[in-house]
Protein backbone atom coordinates (compact mmCIF):
# COMPACT_ATOMS: atom_id res chain seq x y z
CA UNK A 1 0.00 0.00 0.00
CA UNK A 2 3.05 2.42 0.46
CA UNK A 3 4.19 1.79 -2.21
CA UNK A 4 1.14 2.89 -4.09
CA UNK A 5 0.82 5.76 -2.05
CA UNK A 6 4.39 6.69 -2.82
CA UNK A 7 3.82 6.24 -6.74
CA UNK A 8 0.61 8.54 -6.41
CA UNK A 9 2.11 11.23 -4.72
CA UNK A 10 5.26 11.86 -7.04
CA UNK A 11 2.81 11.14 -9.96
CA UNK A 12 0.66 14.16 -9.02
CA UNK A 13 3.81 16.18 -8.94
CA UNK A 14 4.99 15.22 -11.96
CA UNK A 15 1.12 16.22 -12.77
CA UNK A 16 1.55 19.80 -11.32
CA UNK A 17 5.13 20.34 -13.32
CA UNK A 18 3.42 19.94 -16.27
CA UNK A 19 1.70 23.59 -16.90
CA UNK A 20 -0.09 22.59 -20.06
CA UNK A 21 -1.75 19.49 -18.45
CA UNK A 22 -2.27 21.93 -15.65
CA UNK A 23 -4.29 24.18 -17.89
CA UNK A 24 -5.70 22.07 -19.42
CA UNK A 25 -7.45 19.72 -16.47
CA UNK A 26 -8.92 23.31 -15.65
CA UNK A 27 -9.86 24.07 -18.49
CA UNK A 28 -12.91 21.17 -18.71
CA UNK A 29 -15.02 22.85 -15.56
CA UNK A 30 -14.26 26.11 -17.10
CA UNK A 31 -16.10 25.06 -20.06
CA UNK A 32 -18.44 23.17 -18.11
CA UNK A 33 -19.60 26.01 -16.75
CA UNK A 34 -19.77 28.29 -20.27
CA UNK A 35 -22.10 25.45 -21.19
CA UNK A 36 -24.45 25.51 -18.11
CA UNK A 37 -24.54 29.35 -18.36
CA UNK A 38 -25.11 29.48 -21.84
CA UNK A 39 -28.51 28.84 -23.85
CA UNK A 40 -26.93 25.12 -24.47
CA UNK A 41 -26.77 24.28 -20.93
CA UNK A 42 -30.23 25.29 -20.07
CA UNK A 43 -31.59 22.68 -17.64
CA UNK A 44 -29.91 20.33 -15.88
CA UNK A 45 -28.64 19.06 -18.54
CA UNK A 46 -25.69 19.90 -18.62
CA UNK A 47 -24.67 19.74 -15.38
CA UNK A 48 -26.12 15.66 -15.28
CA UNK A 49 -24.52 14.79 -18.64
CA UNK A 50 -21.45 17.05 -20.45
CA UNK A 51 -19.24 18.28 -17.08
CA UNK A 52 -19.16 14.50 -16.05
CA UNK A 53 -18.63 13.07 -19.30
CA UNK A 54 -15.72 16.03 -19.94
CA UNK A 55 -14.25 15.53 -16.84
CA UNK A 56 -13.85 11.80 -17.00
CA UNK A 57 -12.78 11.70 -21.09
CA UNK A 58 -10.09 14.35 -20.23
CA UNK A 59 -9.03 12.43 -17.26
CA UNK A 60 -8.88 9.05 -19.55
CA UNK A 61 -7.15 10.94 -22.43
CA UNK A 62 -4.45 12.31 -20.04
CA UNK A 63 -3.66 8.96 -18.56
CA UNK A 64 -3.57 7.71 -21.68
CA UNK A 65 -1.18 10.21 -23.81
CA UNK A 66 0.75 10.23 -20.49
CA UNK A 67 1.16 5.90 -20.21
CA UNK A 68 2.67 6.65 -23.95
CA UNK A 69 4.87 9.69 -23.24
CA UNK A 70 6.63 7.50 -20.40
CA UNK A 71 6.64 4.50 -22.71
CA UNK A 72 8.85 6.33 -24.93
CA UNK A 73 10.51 8.29 -22.27
CA UNK A 74 11.90 5.12 -20.71
CA UNK A 75 10.02 6.01 -17.22
CA UNK A 76 7.35 3.21 -17.74
CA UNK A 77 10.39 0.23 -17.77
CA UNK A 78 11.75 2.20 -15.19
CA UNK A 79 8.99 1.50 -12.97
CA UNK A 80 8.50 -2.06 -14.35
CA UNK A 81 11.53 -2.98 -13.23
CA UNK A 82 10.81 -2.72 -9.85
CA UNK A 83 8.63 -4.39 -7.64
CA UNK A 84 6.24 -1.80 -8.02
CA UNK A 85 5.32 -3.10 -11.85
CA UNK A 86 1.88 -4.30 -12.18
CA UNK A 87 -1.21 -3.72 -9.62
CA UNK A 88 0.91 -1.15 -7.95
CA UNK A 89 1.87 1.49 -10.64
CA UNK A 90 -2.22 0.56 -12.18
CA UNK A 91 -3.49 1.85 -8.52
CA UNK A 92 -1.35 4.62 -8.28
CA UNK A 93 -2.97 5.93 -11.61
CA UNK A 94 -6.34 5.07 -10.91
CA UNK A 95 -5.85 6.91 -7.52
CA UNK A 96 -4.45 9.68 -9.61
CA UNK A 97 -7.39 9.68 -12.33
CA UNK A 98 -9.98 10.09 -9.03
CA UNK A 99 -7.70 13.16 -7.72
CA UNK A 100 -8.15 14.58 -10.99
CA UNK A 101 -11.63 14.37 -10.84
CA UNK A 102 -12.45 15.26 -7.12
CA UNK A 103 -10.15 18.89 -8.38
CA UNK A 104 -12.58 19.37 -11.29
CA UNK A 105 -15.57 18.78 -9.61
CA UNK A 106 -14.54 21.48 -7.17
CA UNK A 107 -13.80 24.05 -9.49
CA UNK A 108 -16.84 23.18 -11.12
CA UNK A 109 -19.12 23.70 -8.44
CA UNK A 110 -16.74 26.27 -6.53
CA UNK A 111 -17.28 28.63 -10.33
CA UNK A 112 -20.90 27.44 -10.65
CA UNK A 113 -21.50 29.13 -6.79
CA UNK A 114 -19.73 32.28 -7.68
CA UNK A 115 -21.78 33.16 -10.62
CA UNK A 116 -25.37 32.39 -8.72
CA UNK B 1 22.87 -16.56 -2.99
CA UNK B 2 21.57 -16.19 -6.49
CA UNK B 3 22.38 -17.79 -9.49
CA UNK B 4 20.81 -17.03 -13.02
CA UNK B 5 20.62 -19.96 -15.76
CA UNK B 6 19.71 -19.57 -19.33
CA UNK B 7 18.50 -22.63 -21.16
CA UNK B 8 18.33 -22.59 -24.91
CA UNK B 9 16.25 -19.34 -24.80
CA UNK B 10 14.91 -17.78 -27.86
CA UNK B 11 13.64 -13.94 -28.56
CA UNK B 12 11.06 -13.01 -31.87
CA UNK B 13 10.93 -9.47 -31.78
CA UNK B 14 8.05 -9.12 -34.82
CA UNK B 15 9.45 -10.70 -37.67
CA UNK B 16 13.05 -10.79 -36.19
CA UNK B 17 14.52 -13.37 -34.13
CA UNK B 18 16.28 -10.73 -31.49
CA UNK B 19 18.18 -14.26 -29.61
CA UNK B 20 18.88 -17.38 -30.61
CA UNK B 21 19.28 -20.46 -28.82
CA UNK B 22 20.73 -18.97 -26.25
CA UNK B 23 22.27 -20.88 -23.16
CA UNK B 24 24.19 -19.67 -20.28
CA UNK B 25 24.84 -19.73 -16.24
CA UNK B 26 25.95 -16.55 -14.61
CA UNK B 27 26.93 -17.46 -11.04
CA UNK B 28 26.38 -15.49 -8.41
CA UNK B 29 29.17 -13.28 -7.02
CA UNK B 30 30.90 -12.75 -10.39
CA UNK B 31 30.88 -9.75 -13.11
CA UNK B 32 29.03 -11.14 -15.72
CA UNK B 33 29.61 -9.28 -18.92
CA UNK B 34 27.48 -9.34 -21.96
CA UNK B 35 29.93 -8.10 -24.78
CA UNK B 36 29.22 -7.61 -29.12
CA UNK B 37 28.17 -4.81 -31.38
CA UNK B 38 24.93 -2.52 -31.95
CA UNK B 39 22.56 -5.00 -32.31
CA UNK B 40 23.57 -8.33 -31.20
CA UNK B 41 20.45 -8.97 -28.64
CA UNK B 42 22.73 -7.72 -25.58
CA UNK B 43 19.61 -5.32 -24.21
CA UNK B 44 17.00 -8.40 -25.23
CA UNK B 45 19.09 -10.78 -22.83
CA UNK B 46 19.27 -8.40 -19.85
CA UNK B 47 15.67 -7.65 -20.26
CA UNK B 48 14.58 -11.48 -20.24
CA UNK B 49 17.20 -12.13 -17.12
CA UNK B 50 15.15 -9.35 -15.42
CA UNK B 51 11.65 -10.69 -16.10
CA UNK B 52 10.86 -7.70 -18.21
CA UNK B 53 10.43 -9.85 -21.11
CA UNK B 54 9.67 -13.47 -21.48
CA UNK B 55 11.51 -15.55 -23.58
CA UNK B 56 9.52 -16.80 -26.99
CA UNK B 57 11.14 -20.67 -26.34
CA UNK B 58 13.51 -21.51 -23.49
CA UNK B 59 13.28 -20.53 -19.93
CA UNK B 60 15.53 -18.27 -17.99
CA UNK B 61 15.53 -18.96 -14.58
CA UNK B 62 16.39 -17.50 -11.32
CA UNK B 63 17.71 -19.87 -9.13
CA UNK B 64 18.01 -19.23 -5.31
CA UNK B 65 18.55 -20.71 -1.88
CA UNK B 66 16.84 -17.20 -0.50
CA UNK B 67 13.55 -17.74 -1.49
CA UNK B 68 11.00 -19.00 -3.97
CA UNK B 69 8.86 -16.62 -3.57
CA UNK B 70 8.21 -14.61 -7.10
CA UNK B 71 7.99 -11.42 -5.25
CA UNK B 72 10.90 -12.08 -3.73
CA UNK B 73 12.93 -12.96 -6.38
CA UNK B 74 11.17 -9.54 -8.30
CA UNK B 75 12.87 -8.11 -5.83
CA UNK B 76 16.27 -9.38 -6.47
CA UNK B 77 17.06 -8.05 -10.06
CA UNK B 78 17.54 -4.33 -10.80
CA UNK B 79 18.25 -3.22 -14.06
CA UNK B 80 19.78 0.37 -15.43
CA UNK B 81 18.51 1.10 -18.98
CA UNK B 82 20.18 2.51 -22.25
CA UNK B 83 17.14 5.02 -22.12
CA UNK B 84 16.93 5.99 -18.57
CA UNK B 85 13.81 5.00 -16.54
CA UNK B 86 13.95 8.53 -14.82
CA UNK B 87 11.01 10.78 -14.13
CA UNK B 88 11.63 13.36 -17.05
CA UNK B 89 9.64 15.93 -14.56
CA UNK B 90 11.21 15.32 -11.48
CA UNK B 91 14.80 15.98 -9.82
CA UNK B 92 17.83 13.65 -9.83
CA UNK B 93 17.36 13.34 -6.35
CA UNK B 94 13.97 13.25 -6.21
CA UNK B 95 13.52 10.03 -8.49
CA UNK B 96 16.17 8.68 -6.05
CA UNK B 97 13.73 9.03 -3.38
CA UNK B 98 11.00 7.60 -5.61
CA UNK B 99 12.99 4.69 -6.30
CA UNK B 100 14.10 4.17 -3.42
CA UNK B 101 11.04 4.03 -1.50
CA UNK B 102 9.82 1.73 -5.01
CA UNK B 103 12.45 -0.90 -3.82
CA UNK B 104 11.06 -0.79 -0.30
CA UNK B 105 14.97 -0.05 1.02
CA UNK B 106 15.59 0.37 4.59
CA UNK B 107 13.83 3.87 6.13
CA UNK B 108 17.24 3.54 7.92
CA UNK B 109 20.32 5.60 6.37
CA UNK B 110 18.61 6.49 2.98
CA UNK B 111 19.12 9.94 2.98
CA UNK B 112 22.80 9.00 3.74
CA UNK B 113 22.59 6.60 0.68
CA UNK B 114 21.04 8.88 -1.72
CA UNK B 115 24.00 11.14 -0.67
CA UNK B 116 26.55 8.89 -1.23
CA UNK B 117 25.14 7.72 -4.76
CA UNK B 118 25.08 11.37 -5.67
CA UNK B 119 28.67 11.74 -4.93
CA UNK B 120 30.03 8.34 -6.17
CA UNK B 121 28.65 9.50 -9.50
CA UNK B 122 29.39 12.85 -9.59
CA UNK B 123 25.82 13.97 -9.64
CA UNK B 124 26.00 16.20 -6.38
CA UNK B 125 26.14 19.34 -7.98
CA UNK B 126 22.70 18.27 -10.32
CA UNK B 127 20.83 16.79 -7.55
CA UNK B 128 17.95 19.27 -7.59
CA UNK B 129 17.74 19.94 -11.46
CA UNK B 130 15.48 18.12 -13.52
CA UNK B 131 16.16 14.71 -15.09
CA UNK B 132 15.04 16.04 -18.59
CA UNK B 133 17.35 19.22 -17.86
CA UNK B 134 20.83 17.32 -17.95
CA UNK B 135 23.18 16.50 -19.87
CA UNK B 136 23.79 12.70 -21.40
CA UNK B 137 26.39 11.76 -19.46
CA UNK B 138 24.53 12.70 -16.10
CA UNK B 139 21.71 11.27 -17.14
CA UNK B 140 23.76 7.78 -17.45
CA UNK B 141 25.53 8.84 -14.10
CA UNK B 142 21.39 9.60 -12.45
CA UNK B 143 20.25 5.93 -14.24
CA UNK B 144 22.69 4.29 -12.64
CA UNK B 145 22.16 5.64 -9.16
CA UNK B 146 18.22 4.80 -9.87
CA UNK B 147 20.18 1.24 -10.42
CA UNK B 148 22.00 0.70 -7.20
CA UNK B 149 19.66 2.16 -4.93
CA UNK B 150 17.67 -0.79 -5.11
CA UNK B 151 20.35 -2.68 -3.04
CA UNK B 152 19.42 -5.79 -5.18
CA UNK B 153 21.68 -8.57 -5.08
CA UNK B 154 21.51 -8.98 -8.94
CA UNK B 155 22.50 -5.59 -11.41
CA UNK B 156 22.16 -5.35 -14.72
CA UNK B 157 23.79 -2.22 -16.47
CA UNK B 158 22.97 -1.80 -20.13
CA UNK B 159 25.84 -0.10 -21.98
CA UNK B 160 26.14 3.03 -19.63
CA UNK B 161 29.21 2.50 -17.99
CA UNK B 162 31.01 3.31 -21.46
CA UNK B 163 29.30 6.91 -22.11
CA UNK B 164 30.26 8.30 -18.30
CA UNK B 165 33.46 9.99 -17.97
CA UNK B 166 36.50 8.97 -17.33
CA UNK B 167 36.34 9.86 -13.24
CA UNK B 168 33.28 8.64 -12.30
CA UNK B 169 33.66 5.22 -14.57
CA UNK B 170 36.63 4.67 -12.58
CA UNK B 171 34.41 5.15 -9.36
CA UNK B 172 31.73 3.15 -10.22
CA UNK B 173 33.85 0.21 -11.03
CA UNK B 174 35.52 0.49 -7.89
CA UNK B 175 31.84 0.23 -6.39
CA UNK B 176 31.18 -2.30 -8.38
CA UNK B 177 34.14 -4.12 -7.00
CA UNK B 178 33.42 -3.57 -3.73
CA UNK B 179 29.78 -4.87 -4.01
CA UNK B 180 31.05 -7.83 -5.77
CA UNK B 181 33.14 -8.57 -2.72
CA UNK B 182 30.33 -8.58 -0.90
CA UNK B 183 28.58 -11.01 -2.47
CA UNK B 184 26.48 -9.17 -5.19
CA UNK B 185 26.39 -10.29 -9.01
CA UNK B 186 26.45 -7.50 -12.14
CA UNK B 187 25.52 -8.47 -15.34
CA UNK B 188 27.07 -5.77 -17.61
CA UNK B 189 26.47 -5.64 -21.27
CA UNK B 190 28.68 -3.43 -23.45
CA UNK B 191 29.71 -2.80 -26.87
CA UNK B 192 33.18 -1.36 -25.40
CA UNK B 193 36.10 -3.44 -25.44
CA UNK B 194 38.07 -1.77 -22.11
CA UNK B 195 34.81 -2.73 -20.06
CA UNK B 196 34.24 -6.24 -20.87
CA UNK B 197 38.13 -6.93 -20.04
CA UNK B 198 36.98 -5.86 -17.04
CA UNK B 199 34.35 -8.72 -16.24
CA UNK B 200 35.18 -11.87 -14.72
CA UNK B 201 33.42 -13.83 -17.40
CA UNK B 202 31.41 -12.74 -20.88
CA UNK B 203 29.12 -13.53 -23.34
CA UNK B 204 30.08 -12.83 -26.54
CA UNK B 205 26.60 -12.08 -28.71
CA UNK B 206 26.77 -11.86 -32.75
CA UNK B 207 23.58 -11.24 -34.43
CA UNK B 208 21.36 -12.85 -31.38
CA UNK B 209 23.58 -16.03 -31.18
CA UNK B 210 25.78 -17.04 -28.48
CA UNK B 211 29.30 -17.41 -30.27
CA UNK B 212 32.09 -17.09 -26.72
CA UNK B 213 31.04 -18.07 -23.80
CA UNK B 214 34.38 -17.78 -20.97
CA UNK B 215 37.19 -15.74 -19.33
CA UNK B 216 38.29 -12.54 -21.66
CA UNK B 217 41.69 -14.07 -21.49
CA UNK B 218 40.36 -17.11 -22.91
CA UNK B 219 39.01 -14.87 -25.84
CA UNK B 220 41.88 -12.68 -26.50
CA UNK B 221 44.01 -15.69 -26.66
CA UNK B 222 42.09 -16.71 -29.80
CA UNK B 223 43.83 -13.73 -31.25
CA UNK B 224 47.92 -14.37 -31.82
CA UNK B 225 48.53 -11.80 -34.24
CA UNK B 226 49.69 -8.23 -33.28
CA UNK B 227 48.30 -5.68 -35.07
CA UNK B 228 50.25 -2.74 -37.37
CA UNK B 229 48.77 0.66 -36.73
CA UNK B 230 49.09 3.02 -39.70
CA UNK B 231 48.05 6.64 -39.33
CA UNK B 232 47.60 8.93 -42.65
CA UNK B 233 46.68 11.96 -44.00
CA UNK B 234 46.10 9.52 -47.30
CA UNK B 235 44.14 7.12 -46.18
CA UNK B 236 42.63 5.98 -49.32
CA UNK B 237 45.73 5.39 -51.22
CA UNK B 238 47.39 3.90 -48.28
CA UNK B 239 44.69 1.66 -47.89
CA UNK B 240 45.44 0.14 -51.57
CA UNK B 241 48.87 -0.19 -51.51
CA UNK B 242 48.34 -1.91 -48.32
CA UNK B 243 45.66 -3.96 -49.56
CA UNK B 244 47.97 -5.27 -52.75
CA UNK B 245 50.50 -5.94 -50.44
CA UNK B 246 48.45 -7.62 -46.91
CA UNK B 247 45.41 -8.61 -48.36
CA UNK B 248 42.19 -9.26 -46.50
CA UNK B 249 44.82 -8.65 -43.37
CA UNK B 250 43.95 -4.96 -43.96
CA UNK B 251 41.20 -3.08 -42.00
CA UNK B 252 40.24 0.56 -41.67
CA UNK B 253 39.25 1.74 -37.90
CA UNK B 254 38.65 4.93 -36.11
CA UNK B 255 40.44 6.82 -39.43
CA UNK B 256 43.34 4.30 -39.23
CA UNK B 257 44.06 1.40 -41.13
CA UNK B 258 45.20 -1.92 -39.39
CA UNK B 259 46.98 -4.56 -40.64
CA UNK B 260 46.57 -7.60 -38.47
CA UNK B 261 49.51 -9.98 -38.96
CA UNK B 262 51.30 -12.92 -37.71
CA UNK B 263 55.15 -10.93 -37.96
CA UNK B 264 54.00 -7.70 -37.24
CA UNK B 265 57.94 -6.26 -36.86
CA UNK B 266 58.74 -7.14 -40.21
CA UNK B 267 55.54 -5.77 -41.96
CA UNK B 268 55.99 -2.80 -39.62
CA UNK B 269 58.91 -2.29 -41.17
CA UNK B 270 57.76 -2.59 -44.84
CA UNK B 271 55.48 0.07 -44.72
CA UNK B 272 58.19 1.96 -43.13
CA UNK B 273 60.91 1.73 -45.93
CA UNK B 274 58.04 1.55 -48.62
CA UNK B 275 55.63 3.88 -47.47
CA UNK B 276 57.26 6.25 -45.72
CA UNK B 277 56.57 9.32 -47.30
CA UNK B 278 53.00 8.87 -47.01
CA UNK B 279 52.56 8.12 -43.72
CA UNK B 280 52.57 9.88 -40.62
CA UNK B 281 53.15 7.50 -37.86
CA UNK B 282 53.29 3.53 -37.49
CA UNK B 283 53.05 1.46 -34.36
CA UNK B 284 52.70 -1.69 -33.17
CA UNK B 285 49.33 -2.84 -30.55
CA UNK B 286 48.65 -5.77 -28.93
CA UNK B 287 45.30 -7.40 -29.85
CA UNK B 288 42.12 -6.43 -28.33
CA UNK B 289 38.51 -7.81 -27.58
CA UNK B 290 37.45 -6.04 -30.66
CA UNK B 291 39.63 -8.22 -32.79
CA UNK B 292 38.41 -11.16 -30.91
CA UNK B 293 34.94 -10.20 -31.97
CA UNK B 294 36.23 -9.26 -35.85
CA UNK B 295 37.92 -12.59 -35.98
CA UNK B 296 34.87 -14.43 -34.59
CA UNK B 297 32.31 -12.91 -37.05
CA UNK B 298 35.02 -13.00 -39.72
CA UNK B 299 34.62 -17.47 -39.37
Amino acid sequence: MSRTVVLAYWEFVRLLRSRKTVFAALAVPVAGVAVCVSHLGRGNLALRCFFPAAAVLFTWLLLYVRSLTDRSSGFSAGIDSTPAAGAVSFIARLLIALVIILVQIAVFYAAIRIIN
Amino acid sequence: MNSIAVDRADKRIGQVWALKNISLEIPSGEIFGVFGRSGSGKSTLLKLIAGLNQPTAGTVVLQSSGSDDPAWLDSQVSIAFQTPGLAPELTVIENLRLFSSLWNTRRKGKMGRTAMFLELLGLSNVRNRRVCKLSDGHKCAAELARAFISDARITAIDGLIERLDHPTRRKTWEYILARKRQGSTFIIATSSAKEALLCDKLAVLSQGRLVFAGKPGELLSAVQNEVVVVESIHGPLINSKLRDRFGAAVTERNGTIEIKSPDADSDAAWVLSELKSDVGCVYLRQPTLDDALDRIEGS
